[in-house]
């Protein structure tokens, strides 16, 4: 198995002298490829900002963190940039579609930055779309949409780009127990089909008995690392 | 050219979204404009007007006396007419009109009163197309010849001197020598122009009969010429400068600005002015593009995490405002430009200062200004504001660019 991610006693404060707060403490982590991981702990326990040190939207206070095989602690931030855009999928709790865009745009937005010419980004765009279910759908904006379909599309625009992992941090958390069933479902059926590696940050039980590998962090430290039968 | 793409589809969207305040934002830069245009036309007009009036009192492009005259206007400092050469090059195509005058000072009376006056003795056909006299006649007769009888009056000075056409008055005036001459002379015509000085100033008499009565044969105090374009005007006066050095004649040869001091320091005025307005203007657009852009800024600091998060770098987040200023600024402009040039050429025609016209004569301009369309001065104006407003829009894209992701996504939680 290959290692999509790699950290090395990864450490992340904020604050100082007594007001200092370990919101990850010296954390090692191998992610393998294809691996559909449940991130889960109390709040505070710090699965977000791991999250966020991994997608290199945070800065790491101390420690080594490999993605691909690129040091994202060495990283500027272009550098930064150009990693998350073509190695790692993010999706929000809030979605976080570009409210400009349609649903089709805003996956084809990926591809735009990746400069691959507009003829193939259409035929991918559909084909994504049909994958996650909402074919017919592509010219809506998000304000037309539901919260489900949101998430949906939002998951499309994660893996256009067919990432080495997806980061998605509480995707649940604003959906109905039927439509995170249907999400669910959806990303392990990419993870399936695709050896995509997810990660998923989340509070909710039933998400991660979901995944196969359930790791549960408390105070800043991996607390428990199990794998599924 | 795909990221270029994508940037000026999202700039252009993100213009709308709020498209009232873009609107509105719209509407002020082209006010703006269109104020900054039509102003510094009108000004334009101005000082053309003023320019024009100076030219056709009886300055013309340029005028040639003897040594000493501008000095002291006096019948002692006088010149012989054009010699065969010069008369060449005054009759060239270059030459729109010429004429030669008699210009000294003189004393006007008439049954009741007198005037100081400036006395000039014209060639009338001549005249045309080179000064106002022959178009400004408004009670009586212009001169049919350079020897025709009678004496032509400003209203404003048949007023004071309370004669009227057809009574005489005497001219008195100093000959050569010093000797003091004097001729009666019946008012032939009576004359009115915007500029009451210039009504009160100058008396017009036959050429022949000033050069009989000053006693003074074929001698002449002035020639005075305009161009078809005013463009060549130091290349001609080189040109009879030479052929003066060639003859070995010692005159004075003068274009308008040096004739005109006043008038040439208001063109320069007004170009200052019309600078100087744009750029206030402009920092009053500025302030409110600024205000504008920060606020779309500082409304989308979620987003622009958002997109640094999805893999844009901040280079081109800040291409993504800079547009988006561009798109402003530039819808803006082009709506003020054009408007601002129908509004021109509406008044193209003329534009009636009414009471504001005493103050502008006063100035040396005409009552009724024709503001013109200056392609190239409009086109500065416009690029200006245009460039300016993209420049000053750097700021708020600097600082969008300088978002932090997690700290913007996290916002919305």
């Amino acid at each position: 198995m290959s290692v999509i991610v790699s950290c090395e006693s990864l450490s992340k404060t904020y604050g100082a002298d007594e007001l200092l707060v370990h919101a990850v403490d010296a954390v090692n982590l191998i992610i393998n490829k294809g691996d559909f991981i449940s991130l889960s702990g109390p709040s505070g326990s710090g699965k977000t900002t791991l999250l966020n040190l991994i997608g290199g939207l945070d800065i790491a206070s101390s420690g080594k963190i490999t993605v691909d095989n690129r040091r994202v602690d060495k990283m500027n931030k272009s550098e930064l940039a150009d990693m998350r855009l073509n190695h790692i999928g993010f999706v929000f709790q809030a979605y976080n579609l570009i409210p400009v865009l349609s649903a089709y745009e805003n996956i084809e937005f990926i591809m735009q930055l990746q400069g691959i010419p507009a003829k193939n980004r259409r035929a991918k765009a559909d084909a994504i779309l049909e994958e996650v279910g909402l074919s017919g759908m592509g010219e809506r904006r998000p304000a037309q949409m539901s919260g489900g379909q949101q998430q949906r599309v939002a998951v499309a625009r994660a893996i256009v780009s067919q990432p080495s992992i997806v980061l998605a941090d509480e995707p649940t958390a604003n959906l109905d127990s039927h439509t995170s069933n249907d999400l669910l479902d959806l990303m392990k059926q990419l993870n399936k089909e695709h050896n995509t590696t997810f990660v998923i940050a989340t509070h909710d039980q039933q998400v991660i008995d979901f995944t196969q590998r359930r790791i549960h962090m408390l105070d800043g430290k991996i607390d428990k690392d199990e794998q599924s039968l | 050219m795909e990221k270029l793409k994508l940037f000026i589809s999202l700039s252009w969207r993100n213009l709308w979204r709020n498209y009232r305040r873009t609107l509105i934002t719209f509407s002020s830069i082209g006010i703006g404009v269109w104020a900054m245009i039509v102003l510094a036309s009108l000004m334009e007009a101005w000082a053309m007007s003023t320019f024009n009036a100076s030219i056709n009192t009886l300055t013309g492009h340029a005028q040639i006396h003897a040594e000493m005259y501008l000095q002291d206007p006096n019948i002692e400092y006088r010149i012989d007419i054009p010699n065969e050469k010069q008369t060449a090059l005054l009759n060239s195509d270059a030459v729109k009109a010429w004429s030669v005058r008699v210009r000294v000072p003189a004393v006007v009376q008439s049954e009741r009163e007198n005037a100081p006056l400036m006395l000039v003795g014209i060639n009338p056909q001549a005249e045309n197309g080179l000064s106002f006299i022959p178009d400004s006649i408004t009670k009586g007769t212009y001169f049919n010849d350079a020897d025709s009888p009678g004496i032509l009056l400003g209203t404003k000075l048949a007023k004071r001197l309370r004669t009227e056409l057809n009574k005489r008055v005497v001219i008195l005036s100093q000959g050569p020598g010093g000797d003091i001459k004097e001729r009666g002379f019946r008012v032939t015509g009576i004359y009115e122009v915007e500029q009451e000085d210039t009504e009160t100033q100058y008396a017009f008499i036959s050429l022949n009969k000033a050069q009989s009565m000053l006693k003074i044969d074929g001698d002449i105090s002035e020639v005075s010429f305009v161009l078809h374009n005013l463009d060549e005007l130091d290349h001609f006066l080189e040109k009879y400068k030479k052929l003066n050095t060639l003859s070995n004649i010692k005159q004075d040869i003068k274009s308008w600005s040096e004739l005109e001091p006043f008038t040439l320091a208001l063109l320069d005025m007004t170009s200052g002015t019309i600078a100087l307005l744009t750029v206030i203007m402009f920092i009053l657009i500025a302030f409110g593009l600024v205000n504008t852009l920060l606020m779309a800024v500082y409304e989308r600091t979620r987003e622009f995490g958002l997109l640094q998060a999805l893999g844009m770098k901040p280079s081109y987040i800040m291409y993504m405002i800079l547009i988006e200023s561009t798109f402003l600024m530039g819808i803006g402009v082009i709506a003020g430009t054009l408007i601002s040039l129908s509004t021109i050429e509406f008044f193209s025609s003329g534009l009636d200062l009414g009471a504001l016209a005493e103050g502008s004569t006063m100035f040396g301009a005409g009552r009724i200004m024709y503001p013109e369309i200056h392609w190239l001065q409009s086109s500065i104006i416009a690029m200006f504001v245009w460039i300016m407003g993209i420049i000053t829009s750097l700021y708020p894209a600097w600082r969008a660019s300088r978002e932090v992701p997690i700290e913007t996504i996290n916002k919305a939680y």
